[in-house]
Order: structure tokens, then sequence, then C-alpha cells
């Protein structure tokens, strides 16, 4: 009886021992993509800038510069790390407003293309976006262009404008200008964000009209990363 | 639709006009003799233009200049002659008419620009100018239109080329298909569930109701004591009644 117990117990530490092995396996080859494009680091923080023009809603032409308010906002995005949803991996990213949980987003980079795959609250409980919103792709050049079901996402669909330096905060970046235009009843979006491989986005403007007059400029750049802002101004 | 042609008509007829000026490259990526521009604006677009010219290999120049309105019998269609420029290369001039709310914005260009949809870029520069038009600025901003039509010039010049459409609509299909072929599949297999529970159900009571249709009760046989006199025999379990004396 003993001599049984012993056997079982060395049996079921070898099973455990394989699938450790199986994972570690599993994993370096999950991770085996082009990390020139999609780089994300556990932990990492990227701080960002967020500066929001804005009249009221009822303000009418002419406006005066003191009807414009204006409010500057620190912004850091941390990755949380990769987790498997539905058999699926995805990316846990958290945005953080003067150190406040503002949202998380959810990416799903598919070795060739990055998609903005759902959000979650505070709860940490993901909401997937249905379908998915692609934001980059690893072959992506100017004139490429990409667009969602009319009936679940309105607007022009994605432009990809140029691959152009960009000056930020952090300094002056290579990066993909991608351009979309949602219109709905009233209301236009103007949406432009530039992309910088291994980094991600690093700038993000909005134009939003509504009722006949530009209502809000959301200007958002890269300041740097947390841990070491040379790194950051030298890529 | 009347208003729509009246424009498309205008803009192509002022493209003529300005075809038969553009036989030579523009000196500057900015035109603004009547400094219609603040100068640190001007310099900006400039440096954007120039950037865009070196990057993309498609030439914008913007001509801030009056131009004498075209009359409609001027106006014809002339597409095909795009390419008596001085360039086939991928440039463009646009046009604007400061001082002038809700002017006409007027664009010439090289070869590239006879393969764009007529329509959809008259529709897309109509956005453009009326969104223009709602900026904070008194009069619309010609640096946020220009920039903008800058960028969809760059934008359709490359349009052919790309490649990444037919991919991220491939998987976005992909997805939905998976999605709704998921929602499909989950549904079939409630459905299956429910109707085999059901059928479990069902065949468990007709086999409960045949058996006990076959089932013989087996009945102990029943003995009393005869008392005399009595009306009646047995105890608890079993009560036999004596028929009344008869007299």
């Amino acid at each position: 009886m003993k001599t049984s117990l012993i056997l079982l117990l060395l049996f079921l530490a070898s099973c455990s021992e394989k699938t450790d092995n199986e994972t570690e396996n599993q994993a370096a080859q999950e991770q085996a993509w082009d990390s020139s494009f999609f780089a994300p680091k556990l932990g990492e923080k990227l701080l960002y800038r967020e500066t929001i023009e804005s009249v009221s809603m009822q303000q009418t032409k002419p406006v005066s510069p003191e009807n414009i308010n204006k409010v500057e906002i620190d912004r850091v995005q941390v990755y949380n790390g990769p987790e498997m949803l539905e058999g699926k991996k995805f990316h846990r990213y958290s945005i953080y407003n003067d150190g406040k949980f503002q949202e998380g987003f959810l990416f799903h980079w598919t070795g060739e293309l990055l998609l903005v795959a759902g959000s979650f609250a505070e709860d940490q409980k993901p909401v997937f976006a249905q379908p998915p919103i692609p934001i980059a792709h690893i072959e992506m050049t100017t004139g490429s262009y990409w667009h969602w079901p009319e009936y679940e996402v309105f607007g022009n669909g994605s432009r990809v404008i140029g691959f152009e330096p960009v000056k930020v905060p952090a300094g002056t970046i290579d990066a993909y200008k991608v351009s979309i235009k949602k219109t709905s009843i009233g209301k236009v979006t103007l949406r432009e964000y530039w992309f910088a491989p291994k980094i991600g986005i690093i700038k993000e403007k909005n134009h939003i009209y509504y009722g006949g007059i530009l209502r809000a400029i959301n200007t958002i750049e890269f300041v740097g990363r947390a841990d070491s802002d040379d790194e950051a101004k030298s890529s | 639709m009347r208003i729509s042609s009246f424009y498309l008509a205008l803009v192509l007829g002022v493209q003529s006009i300005l075809l038969l000026q553009a036989r030579e490259r523009p000196l500057s990526f900015v035109s603004d003799p009547s400094s219609s521009l603040p100068r640190e604006t001007r310099n900006s677009l400039e440096s954007f233009l120039t950037t865009r010219s070196n990057r993309l290999q498609t030439e914008v120049f913007v001509l801030l200049e009056p131009l004498p309105a075209p009359s409609l019998e001027e106006a014809k269609p002339i597409f095909e002659e795009f390419g008596n420029s001085w360039s086939e290369d991928n440039w463009a001039i646009i046009s604007f008419r400061p001082g002038q709310i809700g002017a006409p914005l007027i664009i010439t260009g090289g070869p590239f620009l006879r393969e764009i949809v007529l329509e959809t870029w008259q529709n897309e520069l109509t956005t453009l100018q009326e969104l223009s038009l709602q900026s904070w600025q008194t009069s619309p901003d010609i640096d946020f239109l220009a920039r903008q039509v800058a960028d969809s010039l760059a934008f359709v010049s490359r349009f052919k080329s790309a490649t990444v459409q037919s991919l991220v609509q491939d998987r976005n299909e992909e997805i939905l298909k998976k999605h709704h072929s998921d929602k499909t599949q989950k549904a079939y297999l409630i459905a299956i569930s429910t109707a085999l529970l059901l059928a479990l159900a069902a065949l468990a009571f007709l086999l409960r109701k045949a058996y006990l249709a076959r089932k013989k009760l087996h009945f102990p046989e029943t003995k009393w004591n005869s008392r005399l006199g009595a009306p009646h025999s047995g105890g608890s379990a079993l009560i036999h009644r004596f028929p009344p004396p008869q007299a």
C-alpha cells in the first residue's frame, strides 16, 4: 500500500513537470512574433499628455478665446500583460488619468494585425467589441485602407496617410498616420492617430463637430516611458 | 442635386482654367501673395507640404489667390486632359479664395486624379469645406482645410497599391462569421440539449407507464375467523363484515 502510494506520487510529480514544460514551449511559440512592430513589455508605463479644448454645447459663432475651455491631463498607459480569454490571447492595457483609473483596453495581436478587441472597467470584467477594430497592420503603407461593416461602425474607414516623422514631447518619432472620419446625425468626428512600431499610438488628435460648430479638439501626445525617458527619446 | 451638379461643374470648369495656367511647377508649396495666412501658419504649412513631398512623392501646392469665377459655359469635364501638365507624377494644386466664406475649393493635378471617383471626391471636399467653416476662427480654417485635402490627395494617390484592405476585411468577415457561427452553434446546442432532456423525460414516463401496466399485483390471501353472532371479523388491516343474521 505504501509502495503504491509513493509510485502514485512520483507519477503525479512527473506529470506536473511535463505540463510546466509544455506551458513554457507554448508561451515561447506564442511570443515568436515580429517584435519590431508589436513589442509590449509587462508593467511598462507609457506617459502621455492629453489636452482637451472645448466649447459648451450652447456656444454659437463667433467663438472668442474666452469661450474655449482648456484642460490638461496626465495620462498613463500601463501594460498589464497577456491573458487567455475564451481560448484567445489578449493584451490588457489600463489607462489612468491624473492617477485615477479611467478605462481599460483589450488588444489582440494576430501576428500581423493589431486590433482593439474590447474594453474593461475598474472591475476588470472584459466587454468584447464586435467586430474588433483594427488599428495597425504589419504590412500597412500609404494608401492602405480598411473599414468595418457599415451596420457596425459608421464612418469612412481607416486610411493610412503616410509614414512620417512626428514631433511629440518624447522626441521626433517615425510613425504611420491613420485617419478616420465618422459621421452620425449632426455629429462628425475626425480622428487622426500616429502609430509607431514597437511603441504604439504616440499621438492622437480628434476634432469633434456637433450642431455646425467645432465642439472639441482632443490631443494626446507621447511624453515618454515612466521607467526610462531617455530610451523613448532615443527611439 | 442641382446644387451639387453646379459645384461639380464649377470645379471641373476651374480645373480647365488652372490646367492652362499650371504648365510649370509652382515655385513654392504655399503661394500667398495677399498674406492671408499668419506667417507662422504659412511656414508650418509649407514645412508640412515639403515633408509630404519628400516622404510620399506627392506634391501638393496651395495657392491662395482669388481667381475669376468660371461661367457655366466654361465648365466642362476635362479629366482626360490631366496628362497635359508639366509632370506625370503625383501633384496637385489646391486653390482657395480667401475672404469668401463658402467659396469653392478648386483642385487640379496630375494624371492620378483621373483614377478618383469624381462623386466620392466631390463629397469629401464638400465635407472638408464645411468642417473648415465650423472652426473657432471667424474665417474658414484654410490651414486645416489644406492639410486635410493634402492628406486625402496623398492617400488617394497611393490607394491603388493598398493591400491591407482585403486582409483586414477578410479578417473582419472571418471574425463575424465565427461570432455568428459560435452563436448559432450555442443555440443549436441548447436546443438539442433541451430536446434530449424532454425526450428522456417522455421516455421515462412511457417506460414507467408500460411497466406499471404490465405489473401484476399480488395480494395475500385473506382469511378470517368465523365469529358467530359478531358483525365482522378481522383486525386493523382487514375487516370482513358478516351478513346480518336471517330471521
